[in-house]
């Protein structure tokens, strides 16, 4: 079957295996999105207090303080703990500023995740982002799949939602079909595929710069070089006609 | 067969499973839905089979992003709601509970010994009762079971409104401070040893400082009827975070972030009950604990209250018990 080469990956792509066999891949969101997404949370929760506290001080003279203050003191709670559990458990998985940024909860193998994963790994919120704001950032930074403290003990991920499909354009073929010199590993194979696929949209430079990555294989220059990949991945296209 | 006469065979089919998936995702009616795994997993080998033929990464990445949905609808575990919360507090919480005896013992005693010595401390020095308490907890406790203070509990809870005020008080407290005796666990459970310790001296100070400077009946009596939940989901919250900061500390054969994973599916019962049962006390103490009733009534209630718990914990959830 196929060869995997050990090359480090350049991508935060997380295959996933699921019980019906085969592998799906995950778009971990990084500690730049997340930071992101919490400072908008931050800012939502103050409005909502703030707001809270203005309705709750209407309230106030018409039920009394006491109910006013207890229903304040009953909301700020909620608000405090159940804020993200409660966004998050819903059907998006995500909070108002996961959501602007386009991410989402999962479980560790891309299903929704429980109502006790949520709960628990937004528990440790508080002391992971608000006493001490640095565990949280460097367990995310130094995890594999970027989860904080509280994502590891959930066993939760934060994925981007949609996968965005980035535009692209194949390089113009009609290029004469040849073989490379010698077998190659299938994640070559898909490599050099991958630049005849996305190098449309690149500049003659940058495709000439990514090609020269290719040298054990090609033999020419800059665009000679592009012209024989592109004349590859005809090659290794073209053979599974 | 080349990518475009693979897109074309499966063509109908796609399209019959994106519809499926659309109006399932809507949670619109759909009567073909037990059709889905099926699909799925025809879904999946579509997929395989894409990959291990290299076609282009459009069609790739969007047969990846139909399985994803597919799988998310198809993963989705939803029992019987009313059952799983009896099963919860008859059998999975106590057991829970009983499983980590060590951890359980650890903490009474992490609370208990601090909150004593500081209880006997009390009548000899009033030192460290002061240092712990400061200025203005010794004032307000003078208030609220000071010698004089006779009534002030009860005409404060005459107001209108005053009770429900301090149920919020309570539940927002005291369930925020389960929560954190449990989220700072993960800090090698330095975290919640200190909640505990913290608890315990304050714990033994205010009843120190009563018994010898304020009327211990004003107290005891308030207290007596929620204290034993109240205490008890403190433990139990310290407990589960232990249990995370152990595994943190001591993964035994897995690796870190695997004994993280464990610890965190064997906590979550815990802290669970642990605020349910502070939630109970809240209702207790906000809405009957400051009642005028005969002494003898509450502490009854208290002692019932202890004695129900350790049944509980003790017995609840026993496989002789429980019906397969």
């Amino acid at each position: 079957m196929a060869r995997v080469s050990n090359q480090p990956k350049i991508d935060t792509l997380q295959s996933v295996e699921l019980s019906e066999g085969v592998e799906i891949q995950l778009r971990i969101a990084g500690v730049f999105a997340r930071s992101l997404a919490y400072l908008l949370d931050l800012v939502f929760i103050i409005i909502a207090a703030s707001v809270l506290g203005f309705i709750v001080g209407v309230m106030d003279s018409f039920v009394g303080s006491n109910y006013a203050m207890g229903l304040y003191g009953l909301l700020m709670f909620i608000l405090t703990w159940g804020y993200f559990f409660l966004m998050e458990s819903g059907k998006k998985g995500a909070t108002f500023g996961k959501r602007i940024v386009g991410l989402r909860v999962v479980n560790t193998s891309g299903g929704i995740a429980q109502r006790g994963q949520v709960f628990t790994r937004n528990l440790f919120r508080f002391v992971e982002l608000v006493i001490m704001p640095l565990i949280g950032l460097c367990c995310t930074m130094m995890t594999k799949r970027f989860q904080r403290a509280g994502d590891l003990v959930a066993g939760t991920v934060v994925v981007y939602a949609e996968t965005d499909v980035q535009p692209s354009v194949a390089l113009n073929s009609g290029r004469e079909p040849r073989p490379p010199g010698w077998k190659l590993l299938r994640e070559e194979q898909a490599a050099i595929v991958a630049f005849r696929e996305r190098g449309g949209l690149w500049s003659g430079a940058r495709q000439a710069e990514l090609a020269s990555h290719a040298q054990v294989l090609v033999k020419g220059e800059s665009s000679e070089a592009v012209t024989e990949l592109v004349g590859m991945a005809e090659w290794l296209t073209a053979k599974k006609d | 067969m080349n990518a475009r006469e693979f897109e074309e065979m499966n063509r109908e089919r796609w399209a019959e499973y994106d519809d499926l998936l659309n109006r399932l995702e809507k949670r619109k009616r759909a009567p073909d839905a037990r059709e889905l795994p099926m699909q799925l997993k025809k879904m999946c080998v579509d997929l395989s089979i894409a990959r291990y033929r290299m076609y282009h990464t459009a069609l790739r990445d969007h047969l990846n992003d139909q399985v994803i949905r597919g799988h998310k609808l198809v993963s989705v575990s939803q029992g019987a709601f009313w059952e799983q919360v009896m099963s919860f507090f008859l059998v999975k919480f106590p057991r829970a509970v009983r499983g980590e005896w060590r951890l359980h013992i650890l903490c009474w005693l992490v609370f208990l010994l601090p909150a004593i010595g500081l209880y006997l401390a009390a009548e000899s020095n009033m030192e460290w009762v002061k240092s712990i308490l400061g200025e203005n907890g010794l004032r307000n406790i003078d208030a609220m079971y000071g010698a004089e203070a006779a009534d002030s509990l009860h005409n404060y809870r005459a107001e209108q409104g005053a009770d429900f005020q301090m149920f919020a008080h309570y539940i927002s407290n005291n369930i925020g401070i389960d929560f954190q005796i449990f989220a700072s666990g993960i800090l090698a459970g330095v975290g919640s040893l200190f909640y505990l310790v913290f608890n315990g001296l304050h714990f033994g100070a205010v009843f120190g400082y009563v018994e010898h400077y304020g009327n211990p009946e004003i107290l005891y009596t308030f207290v007596a009827g929620h204290s034993s939940y109240e205490l008890w989901a403190m433990v139990i919250s310290g407990m589960a975070g232990m249990r995370v900061g152990v595994a943190l500390l001591n993964p035994g054969r897995m690796t870190r972030a695997r004994s993280l994973l464990e610890a965190g599916k064997k906590s979550m019962p815990l802290i669970f009950g642990a605020a349910c049962m502070t939630f109970f006390a809240a209702i207790i103490e906000g809405f009957w604990s400051a009642e005028v009733v005969a002494p003898m009534i509450k502490y009854t209630v208290g002692i019932v209250g202890w004695v129900l718990l350790i049944l509980y914990f003790s017995l609840c959830g026993r496989e002789r018990f429980v019906e397969a």
